[in-house]
């Protein structure tokens, strides 16, 4: 069974499916999130005392990957920009940008996850950690995820494009929505985590 | 280009955000500087990068939605811990 896609926005909505669809699929994401820093606070609050971020975290190392991040998503919105131009080698270029960006995020993460381990600091070393390693490791799934979606629309982009450029240009504006809220639970955790 | 202006800003804000954190402020102070900074972050790449500055009444209302539901979240989560503030976790 073949399932229609189009890509004419609905008339009682005023937007495209697949556009509605990832702003509800971020709905429960931001649930998802919303609840791990509900954990976060509350343990914070609760404990007796609490260590200092900066004392801990590599902070150039967490601000450089911010930058990353950040640097990420303003090529990923002109990925999208260019197919709108209907420019498809500069869509190439900016999304091949993006998606190297997300490898480089998450190998500076593996890096730093890679001296804690060396330094003795565990999940299990103390309530900290075990929300650094949950906040931080369910974000770089998000990352990974990302970056998968991302190379995916780049390798068959040429094919897609050749068929049904719409359809393209969608699914990058899609796979961009979710990019960016993945960039704004970094800019919220950077802080929670490196600098307070 | 707005995109680049926008980044740019959000660049600036990280450094600041790294900047008022090497002060070690006073815990209320220096959380209350760090989300402040991170909400303008956040504002920025929603309402620019994800184009929320001009969208259709539908994404305002699954957003809304979004927003409310998240609040009652953490609102009862956080509420139901209050009389336990400053007592360890066990």
């Amino acid at each position: 069974m073949e399932i229609p896609y189009s890509t004419a926005a609905r008339p009682d909505t005023g937007v495209t499916n697949s556009k509605l669809g990832i702003w509800l699929f971020l709905a429960s994401e931001v649930m998802l999130f919303g609840s791990l820093f509900s954990a976060y606070v509350l343990l914070r609050v609760g404990a007796p005392t609490w260590p200092h971020g900066w004392a801990i975290m590599d902070v150039p190392l967490g601000a450089l990957n911010t930058g990353v991040l950040i640097t990420s998503s303003v090529t990923m919105v002109l990925a999208w920009v260019s197919l709108k131009e209907r420019d498809l080698s500069r869509y190439w270029l900016w999304m091949g940008f993006t998606v190297l960006l997300g490898v480089m995020f998450l190998s500076i993460k593996a890096f730093e996850y890679a001296g804690h381990l060396q330094e003795g600091l565990y999940p299990s070393t103390n309530t900290f950690m075990g929300l650094y390693f949950t906040l931080t490791g369910m974000h770089a799934l998000h990352v990974l995820a990302g970056v998968i979606v991302n190379t995916w629309l780049l390798a068959t982009g040429f094919t897609m494009w050749e068929r049904d450029p719409d359809r393209l240009t969608h699914r990058v504006e899609a796979a961009g929505l979710y990019w960016h809220f993945v960039d704004i639970v970094w800019i919220v955790l950077f802080p929670l985590l490196y600098l307070l | 280009m707005r995109y680049v202006r926008v980044y740019v800003a959000l660049i600036v804000a990280t450094i600041v955000t790294v900047g008022v954190s090497t002060l070690r402020l006073e815990v209320p102070w220096a959380v209350t500087a760090a989300l402040a900074i991170a909400a303008f972050k956040v504002s920025l790449v929603a309402l620019d990068f994800m184009h929320l500055r001009r969208e259709r009444a539908a994404i305002y209302a699954a957003l809304a939605l979004t927003l409310v539901l998240a609040a009652s979240l953490m609102g009862l989560i956080l509420a139901s811990a209050a009389d336990q503030v400053g007592m360890p976790i066990r």
